[in-house]
């Protein structure tokens, strides 16, 4: 069973009485670049936040990257090379998702 | 001007507060969902405070050990968990984040503790300090696992 199926199987509740599981179209979205999730370096995962939102973090380069949609649509990215942290916080795109998962660049 | 009355003066003295853990050795236990450990990588998802708890990171005291730890949150509450991680009161201080014995408030279990994690000014920096601690539970591996191969 993939991790994308078992985040599916999620109900409210999860994580806590108040833990929200994420949704089917935030689940999608990331199910639509699957492909180029399983090329990513092994050391990834894919995992839910607590507040409805899906958290995807790899290092590539000695550099960790997190590209994570939150619950209300926002799409927050970061490269951290371990003395410093860029991030952003756009609304989703899923252009600018594939892009970042497959170079490590938001920058068109 | 009214007259301060006692109905009008806040019961602060009634009021409990947790105290800051000193001992910044001791090694906080955190259950860890099976979903946050994808293929043996550990999410810093597991080290987010969850919705319930005000942005407080829900861990057991080291005092009643890891294999305890783990049966109380799986059989006592009935949570999932693939086992106990760990980060020291002086890792999550490190990262001006105080850890909290706040068994002592209502409705809190015995031997509970918190990472406050209210102490954040934005989003960002509880999602970067979570993979700080996230960082120094994986440099610490995993501290029991139900299968019995943890350190």
């Amino acid at each position: 069973m993939s991790q994308i199926h078992r985040i599916r199987a999620l109900a409210d509740g999860w994580l806590g009485p108040r833990s929200i599981a994420p949704s089917k179209d935030a689940i999608d979205k990331f199910s639509a670049i699957h492909r180029e999730i399983d090329l990513l370096p092994n050391a990834k995962s894919l995992a839910p936040t607590g507040v409805g939102g899906l958290l995807l973090e790899w290092v590539d380069a000695e550099k960790e990257f997190t590209a994570e949609l939150e619950p209300h649509g926002v799409l927050f990215m970061s490269i951290d090379d371990g003395d410093d942290s860029d991030e952003i916080a756009l609304p989703f795109d899923a252009d600018t998702l594939k892009r970042f998962v497959v170079s490590g660049r938001w920058d068109a | 001007m009214p007259e301060l009355t006692d109905d009008l003066v806040p019961e602060v003295a009634d009021e409990i507060v947790p105290e800051v853990i000193m001992d910044l050795t001791e090694v906080l236990l955190r259950q860890v969902h099976p979903i946050h450990y994808p293929n043996g990588v550990l999410s810093s998802g597991a080290f987010r405070p969850g919705p319930e708890h005000n942005l407080m990171l829900s861990t057991h005291r080291n005092r009643i050990g890891a294999a305890e730890s783990y049966r109380r949150w799986t059989e006592e509450l009935g949570y999932e968990s693939v086992g106990t991680w760990g980060v020291t009161v002086g890792e999550a201080d490190e990262l001006d984040l105080p850890a909290l014995a706040d068994e002592v408030l209502p409705e809190v279990p015995d031997d509970h503790a918190s990472v406050n994690f209210a102490v954040c000014e934005t989003d960002s920096q509880v999602k970067r300090k979570a993979k700080e601690l996230r960082k120094h539970a994986v440099n610490r591996t995993q501290i029991y696992s139900p299968g019995g191969d943890a350190a």
